[in-house]
């Protein structure tokens, strides 16, 4: 009998729950069994920079005269920049991602974007979400029925029975679902930290606990109400997701060098949970604030300084204890900032910015066009990199998945992740 | 008036279709915050046009109740110090005046228009700025939409948000221009961004004051020489248009009415899937015929034969604040001083922080209510709520003491709660589940009844 790396999860977590065995073992386990497969063991981590970060005032041109005139009061001075070559720096509060980039841990994509540039928050995040096929860009919008990339991704790599005995995805943060995790064949569970998993039981025992959960599955076939279909599989997974959470025993001990921030704190739940054997590929948080309409300069700085920070503690702690599951993030906004400032010491929403892959397998660099602030349309610079190609590069070179089904045509990949032997 | 044969004529009460304890607590779902066992009694007596008249025309509010909200408000804006996010104060406020207020549609309405002109603290950093815009929709929130939209345009709250007062002409800010056009007027699609931009500038000359040593203060003015008094070409109209213009030209857009009222439609009847342009046009004419007034529309779709049926009837999902408040109407425990605040808290964990919604677009409501950690958190706030919590003083919920304040047979208990609560709408094997621990009809047997019932899928649809 084989079994494969899920039905070893299976039985590793049993084990944990009565024996509170260390959760390498589950690793090893884990990643043995993977080999087997075409399945990869990488973890993909996206952070979405949610209001627009200004794509300009982080990947700095700072020989750009054009910058320099059309910012007259928040360009950022040559001096206090971490030169990236001699054309572009990040932004004095990128420290963490400078030394993420001496480490060959950081590659910036410039002038990520798509034609017919929306500069709606909510369409183009939702283009972003779903990455539409060319014929839904060319009229600048998504649809909404169209699932999420991610759960387009999700459902290519598994069955939906295996997506109900373990999430293929997860996403730590609070609010409304991103749209990129909905659609996919089994919910994806979203919590703010671990602590709010738990459930409190209450005046039920432990058999009504579970008559209760069987009460709901007794009739979860009853298509009559859509909302009510919903409800129930939220209310069945939730408890699904619970109880696999607690099996895990999720080590808390040693915070690492994580920074005092929400974002910090999220970054190192995922970190916790794929140590302790949590066998999600993919997970989802979010950074909000980045919407610098008015006095941006020091919000801007705050939120640069968090995201840097952040990304550096997590990486050296998943690069230092689970090196089984190597691990890739993808740090992308909605659009970048308009080029030009306005009368509040701050931008309006713009197009086409930088992206980030951050990770111990990335091919170091500043890819893809400088911007050419001389040739502004509508104020912004034209899209260099079509995201669409950005996804395609993670979905095959990363997760192992044929990114034609999902993204509906063939992208060519770019040189953004060293091959896995190297 | 409507046609007959249109799905908002009114509903009339037919052998077939009668009024029943389901359409009552429909009703109470919908335009307030779910029903006490008395008023369901009293409105199944009543009938269906004058309990929809008790919602419509609640009278003056009673003395007493006015001046303890206006207490709770000055405590609740003078509390934390300049600057702060922290909203829970002010949200107790409004939850006590849903949980307790007399005029429960427009609360509910004044929680429509806090999602739909949606304004967070986080972007405001002051609570009076927050509770100004909250009394605007309570007060304009049934009568002129115009009114509404002129009133949110000069809003402290909206001026700070989307950086209204920051709008100049030499450097226009577009922010709230863009939302105006695409989340509170017409809808992306009925305008290009060069109307952004030319709206951007018809809004031109807020700016907030300064005092002698240059600190903000909470006075805004519209200061004519940072106005831009050039023409601007609109929609196709053009002139030198300024801020009265701008709405005027917004609202003669055959888009603004049907967009408002697709909004009405989520918030009211159903948010399964999209209504159709058939559903929407004969609401939208009615809006724009009664000079959009919004308490008109609302009317005619509390009153109507599609309000009551199948295609509206458990097609929404309660929001945090409509599970809870709606709880908290329907089973009345005893009023302590921290039961509001913990609503307050057991919402944000739900995932609505009243004064903080997520973004401008507010919301989204329906099954993105119910990921996995907000739907824990109703599931735990039930068991808060049954159970108590020794901590912060609150006692369990006592089947006993609601059955003597509502004069119903100890042995009738568990049934006369299943039934204010759900309406038998409720899957058997579940309802079976909780009527059998509940059979022994102890207090903690009711209990654990209760807590099967209210942790149900089927609760969390209004």
């Amino acid at each position: 009998m084989r079994y494969n790396r899920r039905d070893f999860l299976g039985l590793a977590s049993a084990l944990v729950t009565t024996s509170g065995a260390v959760p390498t073992f589950l690793a090893r386990t884990a990643s043995a069994a993977a080999q087997q497969g075409a399945k990869n063991d990488n973890v993909l981590v996206v952070l979405q920079l949610t209001g627009g970060n200004d794509g300009l005032n982080t990947v700095v041109p700072f020989t750009d005269d054009h910058y320099r005139r059309l910012r007259p009061t928040l360009h950022l001075a040559d001096a206090k920049l971490h030169k990236l070559d001699d054309r572009v720096g990040l932004h004095p509060s990128l420290g963490g991602l400078a030394r993420l980039w001496e480490k060959e841990q950081l590659a910036i994509i410039q002038g990520v974007g798509y034609r017919n540039p929306n500069r709606s928050h909510f369409e183009s995040m939702a283009i972003w979400h779903t990455a539409p096929d060319d014929a839904q860009l060319e009229h600048g919008r998504a649809t909404s029925a169209q699932g999420g990339w991610l759960a387009r991704t999700i459902d290519q790599r598994s069955s939906a029975a295996e997506q109900s005995r373990a999430a293929a995805a997860l996403r730590i943060g609070v609010g409304e679902m991103p749209q990129a995790l909905l659609g996919s064949r089994v919910q994806v569970p979203s919590l703010a930290d671990l602590e709010q998993l738990k459930r409190r039981t209450g005046l039920l025992d432990a058999s009504s606990v579970q008559a209760q959960l069987a009460s709901w599955q007794s009739s979860a076939g009853e298509p009559a109400n859509a909302l009510l279909a919903a409800a129930r599989s939220s209310t069945i997974a939730v408890q699904a997701t619970a109880e696999q959470i607690a099996k895990i025993g999720v080590d808390d001990s040693g915070s690492r060098n994580y920074p005092n921030t929400d974002l910090a704190k999220r970054l190192r739940s995922i970190a916790q949970l794929v140590q302790a054997g949590f066998p999600a590929p993919i997970y989802f948080t979010e950074l909000g604030g980045f919407d610098t309409h008015g006095r941006q300069a020091n919000t801007h700085a705050s939120l640069l300084e968090k995201t840097g920070n952040s990304l550096r503690a997590f990486l050296e702690d998943m690069i230092e204890k689970v090196s089984s599951r190597p691990v890739l993030v993808l740090v992308f906004s909605e659009f970048g900032r308009r080029v030009e400032e306005n009368a509040s010491l701050g931008t309006d929403h713009g197009t086409a910015a930088p992206v980030f892959l951050a990770g111990s397998r990335v091919v170091k660099g500043v890819h893809g066009p400088y911007p050419d602030l001389a040739n502004l349309v509508d104020g912004d610079p034209m899209f260099a990199v079509d995201f669409r190609a950005v996804y395609a590069t993670i979905i095959e070179n990363w997760l192992g998945l044929p990114s034609e089904p999902i993204l509906g045509k063939k992208f060519d990949t770019l040189n953004l992740l060293k091959s896995r032997t190297a | 008036m409507m046609a007959d044969s249109s799905p908002w004529a009114p509903y009339e009460p037919t052998s077939s279709d009668p009024w029943d304890l389901r359409k009552v607590a429909h009703l109470h779902r919908r335009a307030g915050f779910g029903a006490t066992l008395e008023e369901l009694h009293r409105d199944l007596n009543a009938g269906p046009a004058a309990s929809i008249e008790h919602f419509l025309r609640p009278g003056p509010e009673p003395a007493a109740f006015r001046q303890v909200s206006a207490a709770l408000k000055r405590n609740a804006e003078g509390t934390g110090g300049d600057y702060s996010t922290e909203s829970r104060d002010i949200a107790a406020w409004w939850l006590h005046r849903m949980t307790y207020g007399h005029d429960p549609l427009s609360e509910r309405l004044t929680l429509f228009w806090h999602n739909y002109f949606a304004t967070g603290l986080h972007g405001v950093y002051r609570r009076q700025f927050m509770t100004v815009q909250n009394e605007l929709f309570r007060a304009q929130g049934r009568k002129s939409f115009g009114d509404l939209l002129r009133g949110i345009e000069s809003d402290p709250a909206m001026l700070v948000w989307l950086n209204g007062s920051e709008n100049h002409k030499n450097h226009p800010n577009e922010n709230f221009a863009r939302e105006l056009l695409e989340l509170f007027t017409l809808g992306i699609g009925h305008y290009t961004e060069q109307d952004v931009r030319e709206v951007a500038r018809a809004l031109t000359g807020w700016r907030r004051g300064r005092d002698n040593i240059l600190n903000e203060t909470d006075e805004f003015a519209y200061d004519q020489g940072l106005a831009d008094a050039n023409a601007k070409t609109i929609l196709g109209q053009s002139g030198s248009w300024r801020r009265d213009d701008v709405i005027r030209i917004l609202l003669e857009h055959p888009a603004a009415a049907g967009h408002v009222c697709r909004r009405l439609y989520r918030g009211f009847v159903s948010e399964d899937g999209e209504p159709s342009d058939a559903l929407i046009e004969p609401l939208a004419t009615e809006f724009r015929a009664s000079n959009y007034d919004i308490g008109h529309v609302v009317g005619i779709i509390l009153r109507s034969r599609h309000f009551f049926s199948a295609a509206a009837y458990r097609r929404r999902v309660k929001s945090p604040v409509e599970f809870c408040v709606g709880t908290l109407r329907q089973l009345a425990p005893p009023r302590t001083a921290n039961l509001l605040s913990l609503v307050a808290i057991s919402c944000e964990q739900q995932g609505q922080i009243l004064f903080d919604p997520p973004s401008v677009k507010g919301w989204d409501g329906g099954i993105a209510w119910l990921n996995s950690a907000t739907t824990l958190a109703r599931m735990n706030w039930v068991v808060t709520l049954l159970s108590g919590n020794e901590q912060i003083g609150l006692s369990g919920f006592d089947p006993t003491r609601w059955a003597a304040d509502n004069a119903i047979e100890p042995d009738k208990i568990f049934e006369s709660i299943s039934s204010l609560l759900l309406q038998n709408d409720m899957n058997p094997a579940t309802a079976e589940l909780a009527s059998s621990l509940a059979a022994t009809n102890s207090t903690s047997a009711i209990g654990a009844g209760l807590q099967v019932l209210m942790q149900s899928p089927e609760y969390t649809l209004a």
